[in-house]
């Protein structure tokens, strides 16, 4: 199932306009939306989710349009969401939360709605703790059950929202292995702003900043346009400064070694080096400027 | 989309997410002891008979017992927001009436639990005073008919009006609005609610099915009077979960 999205923007009250004439086409599969806080990410994930309206454009997930009440009650019964504040009730067991989302979605038999919240909190690895209030839970459990609640009723669409925001590594790894092995044959909408997120679970991506995309592609064709922009600065004086952002800095005693990403002028030190993605990200962040936007109305 | 399975699955979980709550039962044992008070003061006369005991029972328990009820369910559809749950109850493809509906069902029949619970410990001091076995038939009654119209009225309100009113000033002004609307005496001379049928504390169902009077009105329904005074009460409670369910459905349509 693909989406397709044309001209969507949203004005929220105040003039402010957190998306802008966005076109994107997301395909099947593990999609990664990248961008800065304020990109519009959520906002985006909202309005795919039938929780905002957009003020113009049009969507499509499927055959289903997204911007017609109709379209949005069939798209909510093939969608799992998964928000970035999550919220759950703390006086119910992980069991109890799982089932009562199930009913909601319209799992109607009461035995094989059991089975799949044992199959999912086996899943998540929740089985031991299934018993458990949430309140009890860890950040972490939380975003695991958050992830079981999602996907509870096996949607062909998934849009998971800043889902390892707070959690340790080692948690973040466990979530990162979770989703992509629900990627297969569900379109898996990932949005985030850590980029070793997007590196390490998806191959298609897009980029926002300020409302729009600024990039649509493969990870690969992103480190291609990144190609002869990612430089290694060695020096024992003073942190460089040119058309470049400093990625990163590694003191190695005597010197400093800065990862800069931009066009540099030819100086000593200065070693062309393999982009990755965050140097991809920083690229197109530094040139990249958002179109100007008119007055939008409804 | 099943709309039953949804009621009754919103109903379930309601209902164990309210009766788990510590503060219910202390809300409403803290606004018995008022009836218990006005109760044993009225029936400690020698004179009185199990049928009186049993009357001012239930007009007592009518009296103060659904302020609590109405105080423990006010934060029940304002708490969804304050949890953050909301958001993904509204990517969830059941009705949100039938949740409502649901969410109102389930939280006010555990808030009963207590309330009966309460009752029928005022019955079993009956039974152990007066050994009328008769009174057990009679306290059901009066229960059905005086108090639970009033909780359910006041259970409708205070599911519904927090959509658009903070929960602690609805709280404070629903404590002020059930003693000014039904407790406000003629003696006053402050105009009040009182003396109609939407007084929710059951006295035109009191004075129409059992011809008891009620402490300072003198009303003489008829039978019919009091029918329509508890189908008025029950009535507008659906009416407020009904006008709050039109406004979220307006508020999502605005977003």
């Amino acid at each position: 199932m693909h989406i397709k999205i044309d001209n969507l923007s949203k004005t929220y009250r105040g003039n402010v306009h957190a998306l802008n004439s966005l076109s994107l086409i997301i395909p099947q599969g593990m999609f990664g939306l990248l961008g800065p806080n304020g990109a519009g990410k959520t906002t985006l994930m909202r309005i795919l989710a039938g929780i905002l309206h957009p003020s113009s454009g049009t969507l499509h997930v499927g055959q289903y349009s997204g911007t017609s009440e109709k379209g949005r009650a069939v798209i909510k019964q093939i969608l799992g969401y998964l928000p970035q504040e999550l919220g759950m009730y703390p006086d119910l067991s992980a069991y109890e939360f799982l089932d009562y989302v199930g009913l909601l979605k319209g799992l109607k038999d009461r035995t094989l709605r059991q089975q799949r919240v044992e199959q999912l909190l086996e899943m998540v690895a929740l089985s031991n703790v299934a018993r458990r209030k949430i309140k009890t839970f860890s950040g972490g459990m939380k975003r695991r059950l958050g992830i079981a609640q999602a996907i509870i009723n096996d949607p062909q669409l998934l849009i998971v929202d800043e889902p390892t925001a707070g959690l340790d590594p080692e948690e973040r790894i466990r979530f990162r292995n979770l989703l992509t092995d629900l990627g297969g044959n569900r379109t898996v909408l990932l949005s985030t702003h850590i980029v070793e997120d997007i590196a390490q679970t998806c191959q298609n991506i897009a980029v926002m900043k300020s409302g729009q995309v600024i990039f649509q592609g493969t990870v690969a064709q992103m480190l291609q346009a990144t190609n002869g922009k990612v430089w290694l600065i060695t020096t024992s004086g003073p942190r460089p400064e040119g058309n470049f952002t400093i990625v990163s800095a590694l003191n190695m005693g005597a010197n400093v070694q800065y990862r800069v990403v931009g066009n540099l002028s030819p100086r000593a030190g200065a070693v062309p080096t393999e982009p990755g993605l965050e140097d991809g990200y920083v690229w197109l962040m530094h040139t990249h400027q958002p179109q100007p936007v008119g007055i939008q109305t409804r | 989309m099943n709309i039953p399975s949804v009621t009754g699955g919103a109903l379930r979980y309601e209902f164990f997410m309210q009766i788990r709550r510590r503060s219910i039962w202390l809300v409403l044992i803290l606004t018995s002891i008022l009836s218990v008070i006005l109760w044993l003061a009225f029936i400690s006369d020698a004179s009185a008979q199990a049928v009186d005991a049993i009357m001012y029972l239930a007009e007592f328990t009518a009296w103060f017992l659904p302020v609590g009820a109405g105080l423990v369910l006010a934060d029940r559809l304002a708490r969804d927001k304050r949890l953050h749950v909301d958001e993904i109850l509204d990517t969830f493809p059941g009705s949100l009436g039938a949740r409502l509906i649901g969410k109102y069902l389930g939280s006010t029949l555990a808030t009963l639990v207590p309330v009966i619970l309460i009752y029928m410990l005022g019955v079993g001091y009956i039974l152990a005073r007066y050994h009328d076995p008769h009174s057990l038939l009679l306290a059901l009654e009066t229960f059905i008919t005086i108090p639970l119209p009033g909780i359910l009225f006041a259970a409708g309100f205070s599911v519904a009006l927090p959509v658009i009113l903070k929960v602690p000033i609805y709280q404070i002004l629903f404590v002020g609005y059930w003693f000014w609307a039904n407790l406000m005496s003629p003696r006053f001379h402050i105009p009040s609610l009182t003396g109609t049928m939407l007084n929710a504390t059951g006295p035109w169902a009191q004075e129409a099915f059992f011809h008891f009077q009620w402490v300072f009105l003198r009303l003489n329904p008829t039978v019919w009077q009091g029918i329509a005074s508890i189908i008025l009460l029950i009535g507008l409670s659906f009416l407020a979960i009904c006008a709050a369910w039109l406004y979220l459905c307006w508020e999502r349509a605005r977003r």
